[in-house]
């Protein structure tokens, strides 16, 4: 359990088809460990981690969600809030690559907050490679985000995943926080400043439905 | 999203010698035991050493016993062929024995024609519930034997009339469209990855793959969703392997009024909403300290529920548990599933009141599904009592969740 002091707290969500490898993802970013017995999830798993951004850190409630494409807008129900999103395709699944566009939408569709995204493409130890690095590239472009190919099962470039993506909430969240001290009425339940872990925590607004 | 990821400062990243790990690892499904057998076996493994089992088992054995007390073999196979025979020579037999008789003869003749299903035990199983099912439920809902179960709760739900030994095969032999062939092949080798019997791709995959493409086309609208591979994971591996009559007692519970199991993943899961929403609502009425504590803290119903009720329970809790969950379900209705819920949430609002988000997370996310500990009896004795309400609009989206277009029995 990561008790103890954190400057940030930030809601993650990871997004994409099923099987292009999150739950695997966020294992070998959270627990240093690839697992061959990876189970389909269902609904959303939780991480958490802090991550250490200079000398800034920043606690992470990841998202893990079900990635087959009738859940969509359930899932999409519970965006908001979200403050960092990490889209990953497969590297060997041309279709999960085609289906990024979608999911980006849904998030733009869903919530008006600037969110901190991320492009990633895994699997990139696989032989079978469907989609070539250049085409990553420029949909990351088009969108403004930073891209990366990375293998879970190799851990390669994953902690690269978070601490880009760290870099970008720091830079964010410093000047949400300029924000909230230029005007102290301003509320945000994206994300609280300066607290204790066994603190109230609340990255998610408040909403009623289930 | 846009401005703010642009990609200055890329290169700054912090030293990843200086990286603390502060996230706890935490244990996944591989880190438990492998699971083995399947069937009758398996359960025997899970339940031989509860300290009631023996008596458990003697109560169920002598409760199958009684369908020989008042009817001999002969008389049994007899009826079960031709229905419409009457029996001989029951004239000597005490009054309440030709009582039972003729009443099983009653049952034997409602069928109309002989009983489908080759299994005797079923027949069995199926007698004893239409003689007293009161009783039988009573007896399912504190839980059965490994011996009687798969066909207790075949017995529960099956129809004579609708069953067709033909049925199964011809739909396996049919297409699929593309797109849930594929969504169904990426589950395949990703549903009960601890048990051996689905680590290998030509046993439980192979079955697992086929009963889902059979119920995908026989409830075209529904299709394939994520949770029915758990459903059917689990069936198969509680009959034995028994594809078929996974098959049959998905599709008989689904067309069963207290159940309409498979409904949960028509469309826009209007159906597992609603029940979301009502296990919300009683949650809050029947828990408000707990309920407010999720609130304050961030968690949502469907973060947890959802997995429930999806997976009637076996994403998110140990196989060995769920087990009997599901005798309770079978023996009741589909609102046990939110009684049980609410009964584990009572259980532990000693403990939950005191976590924070974090631990929250961790709890619904990774701790239940190792819950091992859990005091079964207790847990299921305080279900029973626990009552579920709903309003009018709430009764009305339900009712009209029922299966629809079907293919011909």
């Amino acid at each position: 359990m990561s008790l103890g002091y954190y400057d940030w707290l930030v809601k993650v969500i990871v997004l994409g088809d099923s099987g292009v490898g999150k739950t695997n993802i966020l294992t070998q970013f959270c627990d240093s460990k690839f697992s061959q017995n990876y189970t389909a999830t269902i609904g959303v798993d939780f991480k958490i981690k802090i991550l250490n951004i200079q000398d800034k850190k920043i606690k992470l409630q990841i998202w893990d969600t079900a990635g087959q494409e009738r859940f969509r807008n359930i899932t999409q129900t519970y965006y908001k809030g979200a403050f960092g999103i990490i889209f990953v395709y497969s590297l060997i699944d041309r279709n999960s690559f085609n289906n990024v566009e979608g999911w980006i939408k849904s998030i733009l569709e869903s919530t008006t907050d600037e969110v901190c995204s991320i492009l990633v493409g895994n699997k990139l130890d696989s032989q079978d490679r469907r989609v070539q690095t250049a085409e990553g590239e420029k949909l990351a472009q088009k969108y403004n985000m930073p891209f990366l190919e990375t293998s879970a099962l190799e851990n390669k470039n994953i902690q690269d995943i978070f601490d880009r993506l760290g870099q970008n909430l720091k830079i964010r969240l410093e000047n949400e926080g300029q924000k909230v001290s230029n005007n102290t009425q301003r509320q945000s339940g994206q994300f609280k400043l300066n607290q204790e872990a066994n603190q109230t925590e609340q990255p998610t607004s408040s909403c009623n439905s289930c | 999203m846009g401005a703010i990821c642009s990609k200055q400062n890329m290169n700054s990243i912090s030293n990843p010698q200086k990286r603390v790990k502060f996230a706890t690892v935490t244990p996944m499904d591989d880190s438990n035991e492998e699971q083995h057998h399947i069937g009758v076996e398996f359960q025997y493994q899970i339940q031989q050493d509860q300290p009631n089992f023996l008596i458990k088992k003697q109560k169920w054995e002598e409760y199958f016993q009684k369908r020989q007390d008042f009817i001999n073999d002969e008389q049994y196979i007899t009826l079960l062929r031709s229905p419409n025979v009457i029996l001989q020579d029951t004239s000597n037999q005490k009054p309440q024995e030709q009582q039972v008789s003729s009443q099983i003869q009653a049952i034997a003749k409602a069928l109309q024609e002989p009983f489908k299903h080759f299994n005797l035990d079923l027949f069995d199983a199926y007698i004893l519930k239409e003689l007293n099912a009161v009783q039988f439920n009573g007896y399912l809902m504190e839980g059965t034997i490994p011996k009687f179960r798969w066909n207790c709760w075949m017995a529960q739900v099956y129809q004579n009339s609708q069953y067709d030994s033909n049925l199964y095969a011809s739909l396996k032999a049919q297409t699929l469209p593309e797109k849930t062939q594929d969504d169904i092949k990426k589950d395949q080798n990703r549903t009960f990855t601890r048990h051996q019997y689905f680590k290998e791709p030509n046993k439980g995959q192979e079955q697992l793959v086929s009963v889902l493409h059979a119920l995908s086309i026989q409830y075209p609208e529904i299709g394939y969703a994520q949770g029915m591979n758990f459903v059917v994971g689990f069936c198969l591996i509680m009959s034995g392997g028994n594809e078929e009559d996974v098959f049959w007692f998905i599709n008989f519970i689904n067309q069963n009024e207290r159940f309409n199991w498979w409904e949960i993943y028509r469309g826009q899961f209007t159906f597992a909403q609603n029940l979301c929403q009502i296990f919300q609502e009683n949650f809050q009425r029947q828990l408000p300290q707990l309920f407010n504590h999720f609130q304050k803290n961030g968690i949502f119903t469907f973060q947890y529920f959802w997995q429930w009720i999806l997976t009637q329970f076996l994403y998110s809790f140990p196989i060995e548990i769920v087990i009997f969950f599901w005798d309770f379900i079978l023996a009741t209705d589909i609102y046990s599933i939110l009684k049980i819920g609410l009964a584990f949430l009572r259980d532990m609002e000693n403990v939950l009141v005191g976590y924070d988000l974090t631990q929250l997370s961790e709890y619904f996310s990774y701790q239940t599904k190792k819950q091992n500990n859990i005091d079964i009896t207790d847990l299921l004795n305080k279900a029973k009592n626990i009552e579920i309400t709903m309003s009018e609009e709430q009764k009305t989206v339900n009712a009209n969740c029922k299966p629809k277009t079907l293919k011909q029995f």
